[in-house]
């Protein structure tokens, strides 16, 4: 069975404890105040606000470095794109055409401090919210959309269905590149390309598979009546106390964020 | 009451799944389909609840003709709920509650009637308390159960279960069974389609399928009495099944011979009172308290055999799928295992025990995090030891058959003149015609792709072979196929180690046997040894299989000096 982000936090955090839809919509808010063309201060408080967030949520740092692992290197490439020049223009000459800007470098690290800054709020909430919470935010937080005929219960209903079956594809995956390694195939050998046209060769046996899942699950929801109307049913649930008290804190310090930049305090 | 009259289906390539099938199920009675694969049965199945309409003839339940409209079809489904084969694709919720409660939902009831209904199904599938579980969480059995639970909590009067156990370890499917004998004495109507003659012995009747025709109907005494061949097209050998053939053959009325229990009372009383064929039976069946039917003439086959390798050999394996974090359990720990050249070793254990995770180091796709596997005195290595997968035909990708075979010989830098030898032989040991190279894998039937899912495992030529479920979804000609391809590997000299299951199935052609319960192996030796040890099964976690149970009733008899035979 897939392990989803979610077993990397603890189920009893106190982020945890915050009903999933304060926290999306609190990701959701964060997300547009780091695109406001943050002040470095800004920057720097909201790292501060991370480190609390991944306490909330019970995250060990190991959680974290793991999951920072794959997008580390590729933040690296964005900042040495900006920082080196090759085309002569740059400042400071290092090597030839070869310098550096630090200005632009400058720029590139404030781009990779808003994507880790992203990337580490994405995880604190994912790893405090369930696979099934998540999803019945989403669906509660877009049931007034229902009434200029967004087909709300559908979209339910497939997120349900994509969220069950993450883990299961994932592991469809692992088998399949496993069996063809049991045949010989050496992915981690030769060239680039041909490199890429073994992992192609994994996706055929894997489509097949998953349209034939699909059959068999389309199958399984016909036989118990399921049909254009059908319900999928996430029944209404107000806010707590506690979930009100932390929206608000939470827009609030958004928009504190927000007027920090702009006035550049 | 559920009536097919003269049903045909027709697929959209013209190809006939039935041809003119009738018979009738009613309200507390369990109907067993049989046959061998591609006769009709899924096809039959999935008419009987309405997934599919009758291109001919009538398929009325309870009055209700599905091909009337739409509403009828939703009727049908309402009345006769579909279980199918992997649980895996039925369930659509990510928690217990929410599966269970999606047909209710469907219907349109209230909450109120909902929570109801999900708390019944559940009771009633002894799964009370596991609403907020996450059904990733869940076994493959809790799994089946869950799907059983949620076609259930639609009411249904009857209920159609389309191989339903054959995924299921064997601690799980007598449980699973007994919630079906339960279903049919509360009044539920049950449709079986089944391999297994353990399921055979609990139906009222069986409906045996051959090319989409009802070629007979009747219960299992008459199928034994038969000798048209049928019991061999449906049945699978094992020492229990030859024997309740013989019992009923002796005119033994299936009601007394239900259980191996009963079975063994029959058997005895039968070899004690007539000097018949019977009378050998009993002897030959106790004969060592050997666990294998044949044990004696397989040990010989088995000594006389070339040694090409040492075998596989684990000493000490340890492994875990997350090293670093003391929270991820541990899959293997300490795990010494030999499977040797020359033999056939049948590796058993419940779901998640481990058996697959320990395949998958002796190919070396894994590596242990302590001690060490040896392949013919080498490292792991595919090339080694070849892992055929579970459903090996699932892996087919390439555009023809020959490509297939071919596939792993090329990846190992063989020429081309070696590649041919090698899918010739392969051919020839599996029976693949050479008319097929030039097809798409993905036209071939199911039996034909699942011979050539194997031969392009035994393409590789390896010393050593791990067969991973390799009869499951089979028919009984089929697993007789697997089964001798066992065997012949093994006298050719190679080591060859089966996964699955199924015990008894296999008993027949073991040499040794290894029992693994959460990551370590509880019991290895000779196979015959098994039954001589009625502890190793609990010890491991699973449920004697029939034959085993047999085994043991008729020497409690023998010993106890049986009375009331």
């Amino acid at each position: 069975m897939g392990a989803s982000s979610f077993s990397a936090g603890r189920a009893d955090s106190a982020l945890a404890r915050v009903d999933a839809r304060v926290k999306v919509l609190l990701l959701l808010a964060y997300t547009a105040v780091l695109f406001w063309d943050p002040h470095p201060t800004v920057v720097a408080a909201s790292f501060a606000l991370l480190a609390l967030c991944i306490r909330a949520a019970g995250l060990r740092a190991r959680a974290v470095a793991a999951t920072a692992k794959p997008v580390a290197v590729i933040l690296a490439f964005t900042l040495c794109a900006n920082l080196v020049s090759c085309d002569g223009t740059a400042p400071v000459r290092v090597l030839g055409a070869v310098g550096v800007d630090l200005a632009r470098g400058a720029r590139g690290l404030m781009a990779v401090m808003r994507i880790v800054l992203l990337i580490g709020f994405s995880l604190t909430v994912s790893a405090s919210t369930t696979p099934v919470e998540l999803g019945d935010a989403v669906v509660r937080l877009m049931r007034p959309l229902g009434r200029v005929g967004v087909p709300v219960p559908q979209i339910g209903s497939m997120l349900s269905i994509a969220l069950r079956f993450i883990p299961v594809v994932a592991d469809e995956f692992q088998r399949i590149q496993r069996a063809q390694r049991a045949r010989g195939v050496r992915f981690d050998e030769g060239p680039l390309r041909v490199r890429i046209g073994r992992w192609a060769a994994v996706l055929t046996p894997l489509i097949v598979a998953l349209f034939r899942r699909a059959d068999r699950l389309a199958d399984s929801m016909a036989a118990r009546c399921y049909a254009d109307g059908s319900r999928c049913q996430v029944p209404s649930r107000s806010l707590g106390p506690r979930d009100r008290v932390v929206l608000g804190m939470g827009i609030a310090l958004c928009v504190a964020l927000v007027l920090c930049s702009r006035f550049a305090l | 009451m559920i009536e097919l009259e003269r049903a045909c289906r027709v697929y959209a390539d013209g190809t006939h799944a039935l041809r003119g099938l009738s018979f009738r199920v009613k309200p507390g009675e369990i109907v067993g389909l049989i046959g061998p694969n591609g006769s009709g049965k899924s096809s039959c199945a999935r008419l009987l609840c309405a997934m599919d309409l009758a291109n001919d003839g009538r398929v009325v339940i309870d009055g209700i003709d599905p091909a009337d409209d739409e509403r009828a079809r939703l009727a049908v489904r309402e009345r006769v709920a579909f279980v199918q084969q992997d649980p895996v694709d039925q369930i659509v919720s990510t928690v217990v509650f929410d599966e269970v409660a999606f047909g209710p939902r469907n219907l349109g009831l209230n909450e109120s009637a909902v929570a109801h209904r999900v708390t019944d199904a559940l009771r009633a599938v002894e799964l009370s308390g596991f609403e907020g579980r996450d059904v990733n969480g869940l076994s493959g059995g809790e799994q089946q159960r869950l799907a059983l639970a949620s076609a259930l909590a639609m009411r249904p009067r009857y209920v159609v279960l389309d191989e339903v156990t054959s995924m299921l370890d064997s601690a799980a499917r007598p449980s699973f069974r007994e919630l079906v004998a339960d279903l049919a004495a509360g009044g539920t109507g049950v449709v079986m389609v089944t391999h297994d003659v353990a399921e055979m012995v609990m139906c009222d009747s069986l409906v045996a399928l051959r090319d989409g025709c009802s070629a007979w109907e009747g219960d299992l005494g008459d199928l034994a009495r038969g000798d048209d061949g049928l019991w061999d097209d449906c049945v699978v050998s094992t020492r229990y099944s030859n024997a309740l053939r013989a019992v009923l053959r002796a005119g033994i009325d299936l009601g007394a011979c239900r259980t191996p229990e009963s079975l063994a009372r029959a058997l005895y009383g039968l070899s004690r009172g007539s000097g018949a064929r019977l009378g050998d039976l009993v002897p030959r069946l106790l004969d060592g308290c050997g666990f294998a039917a044949s044990s004696s003439s397989v040990a010989s086959e088995s000594a006389s055999a070339p040694r090409l390798s040492s075998g596989i050999v684990a000493r000490s394996v340890s492994f875990s799928y997350d090293e670093g974090d003391p929270a991820c359990p541990t899959a293997l720990c300490g795990v010494d295992l030999e499977a040797p050249a020359g033999c056939v070793t049948l590796l058993a254990g419940r779901s998640g025990s481990g058996k697959t995770t320990l395949a998958h180091l002796a190919c070396g796709l894994l590596a242990p995090c302590a001690g060490a596997l040896s392949i013919d005195g080498g490292a792991p290595d595919p090339a080694r030891c070849a892992l055929s997968f579970q459903r090996p035909e699932n892996q087919l990708f390439l555009d023809t058959v020959y490509d297939e075979l071919a596939f792993a010989p090329r990846n190992l830098g063989w020429d081309e003149a070696r590649v041919a030898a090698s899918v010739d032989r392969v051919s020839d040991l599996l029976g693949i015609e050479s008319s097929w190279f030039e097809r798409s894998p993905f036209e071939l039937s199911g039996g034909q792709a699942r011979r050539v899912g194997l031969g392009c495992v035994l393409a590789l030529d390896a010393p050593a072979y791990i067969l991973d479920e390799p009869t499951a979804g089979l028919d009984a000609a089929g697993r007789r196929m697997v089964r001798a391809l066992a065997r012949v590997l093994a006298r050719g000299g190679r080591a060859v180690m089966v996964i699955s299951h199924d015990l008894d199935e296999w008993a027949p052609v073991t040499d040794r046997v290894a029992l693994m319960r959460d990551g370590r192996v509880c019991w290895q030796g000779p196979a015959s040894e098994l039954a001589a040890r009625p502890g190793c099964f609990d010890a491991a976690g699973i449920e004697p299989p029939e034959s085993a149970r047999l085994v043991r009733a008729l020497e409690s008899l023998r010993g106890g000096g049986a009375d009331g035979c």
